[in-house]
């Protein structure tokens, strides 16, 4: 069962784009569409957390580079933004479904240093195993005094799980912004509704591994 | 459905009982990593000769480790309070006196360990080891953590064994917890029972996205070497047969295949091939 967040509030848009994800039907031009409209709108959230900050590093991986990422980098507030892409090869050595993995073989790293807020932004959080991998490595190189945590769409533990990964030092500065929480999974590892499926697939980036060859334009548009 | 009192306190307790199971497999699980961690890089050119066995008919009973013809036994407890006992049938004392005479009669050279999870225990169970224990029972501290990436943030030692396993030089947390969870994997899904070092040393060398320090290292072709050398802002290293590299001040990555895998070849093969000269072309032959 799909549970809104306070954040919603009766938006109809943004219900509307969370619809557009989770119906497998999709085009992947309305699919990507769809995720630049909610990063857009997860923006106005993360935005009223900004207020103090004048150093904003957003970390994402390169699947939700050119969609989430932008929709929410094109409209924040704060003149320094930095972006983080990562490439994650997510896999469960010898198909034990209890150990995920996503180590990093690819990193885009615009400058971290004096970075005060940290935004980690991912299309859909269920084991966070994506986002625990990243936000370690990051938290390994800067010290931020807030971490926004923010997707469209949570799975119901995954707060608890992403927390319990970290000491109480770090987990403390978590905030979580996200529209959706669902509490389905299938026996493969698909959080229902949730975004409808495997990102890569429904974007046509092939799998987990073709995924990787993708540069996001966003990427290529930064570079020196 | 309202239940009563009675059935409700029930299931607390058994509720209870999941949860305390879950935590003592996890915990014999990372410590029997620990100790292959420990043996790889101790016996590195003697990997055949030690094995491992999970719940072994015997009284110290959590792992059997077989170093060559010595018998390293352990018994592993998470609980906060923890004695000896007084030496009678289902105390400590008892098992590992009983342990003890078992070895001796099949004329056997062994260790017996108690591995515990909290500090305070470790001392206070070593000031009231029995003195009939103290020539061949030793008392080991090993921290319980959830889960694997947490294990490697707060036990130093963990780390230190994964960091001398890792093809790496100075390997981040993420490369650190994939060694753990492909050696981890391999463990779990084997038989646990006499599983030689060896085979699992020479099985997460075959997941190239372990970053183990392979046996045999490969090295880049001259000609690969000589196409990358000359790409402009491009820098590459070969770290004990990984090939990791970076771009300006931006970009870094490594390949999750070990130099010389089928799967390396076909990346080399395709640099030979294409002969970029601008990291924009090298970037998707080696993504």
């Amino acid at each position: 069962m799909r549970k809104y967040s306070t954040y919603v509030k009766n938006d109809k848009s943004i219900i509307d784009n969370l619809n557009i994800l989770a119906d497998k039907s999709t085009s992947p031009e309305e699919y990507s569409g769809a995720f630049y409209k909610l990063g857009e709108k997860l923006s106005v959230y993360i935005n009223d957390r900004l207020k103090q900050s004048k150093n904003v590093v957003i970390a994402c991986s390169t699947e939700d580079a050119d969609w989430l990422a932008k929709g929410i980098i094109d409209h924040l507030s704060v003149s320094k933004r930095n972006l983080v892409v990562f490439w994650n090869l997510r896999t469960n050595p010898f198909e034990n479904k209890t150990l995920t993995i996503a180590p990093i073989v690819k990193t885009y790293s615009e400058d971290i240093d004096n970075c005060d807020t940290l935004i980690i932004c991912k299309s859909i959080i269920y084991t966070s195993c994506v986002v625990r991998t990243n936000l370690t490595y990051l938290i390994d190189k800067i010290s931020p005094k807030d971490i926004i945590i923010s997707a469209p769409v949570i799975f119901e533990s995954a707060e608890k799980t992403l927390k319990k990964e970290f000491d109480e030092s770090i987990s403390s500065k978590f905030h979580f912004i996200y529209f959706a929480k669902d509490n389905k999974a299938t026996s493969s590892g698909e959080v229902i509704p949730g975004i409808g499926g495997e990102i890569y697939k429904r974007l046509g980036l092939l799998d987990v591994v073709n995924k990787n060859k993708y540069i996001p334009e966003l990427v290529k548009s930064r570079r020196l | 459905m309202k239940l009563t009192k009675k059935v409700s306190n029930y299931l607390k307790k058994k509720l209870l009982g999941g949860f305390i199971n879950q935590r003592g497999n996890t915990y014999e699980n990372y410590f029997a990593l620990f100790k292959i961690l420990q043996n790889a890089n101790k016996y590195s050119s003697a990997l055949s000769t030690i094995q491992y066995s999970a719940q072994e008919t015997a009284f110290v009973d959590d792992l059997l480790v077989l170093e060559g013809t010595k018998r390293f036994l352990y018994q592993l407890k998470t609980s906060k309070s923890l004695g000896w006992g007084s030496g009678l049938i289902r105390t400590l004392k008892f098992d590992f006196a009983i342990q003890k005479k078992i070895e001796n009669f099949y004329k056997r050279q062994f260790e017996l360990t108690l591995v515990v999870s909290f500090p305070t225990l470790q001392s206070s169970l070593n000031s009231t080891l029995p003195k009939g224990l103290k020539n061949c029972t030793k008392i080991f501290l090993f921290p319980y953590h959830e889960t694997t990436s947490k294990q490697i943030l707060s036990d130093p030692a963990f780390k230190v064994e994964l960091e001398t396993l890792s093809a790496l030089n100075n390997p981040t947390t993420n490369k650190l917890d994939a060694l753990a969870s492909c050696l981890l994997g391999f463990w779990e899904a084997s038989s646990k029972t006499g599983v030689l070092l060896s085979e699992i040393i020479s099985k997460v060398e075959n997941l190239g996205y372990s970053f183990i320090k392979p046996r045999v290292i490969h090295r880049l072709s001259h000609m690969s070497k000589s196409i990358l050398d000359v790409i402009p802002d491009f820098k590459y290293l070969e770290s004990n047969g990984y090939f990791a590299w970076s771009y300006k001040m931006t970009d870094s990555g490594i390949i999750p295949y070990q130099i010389g895998s089928k799967e390396f070849n076909k990346i080399e093969n395709d640099i030979q091939l294409n002969k970029p000269t601008t990291f924009k072309d090298l970037e998707i032959l080696i993504s």
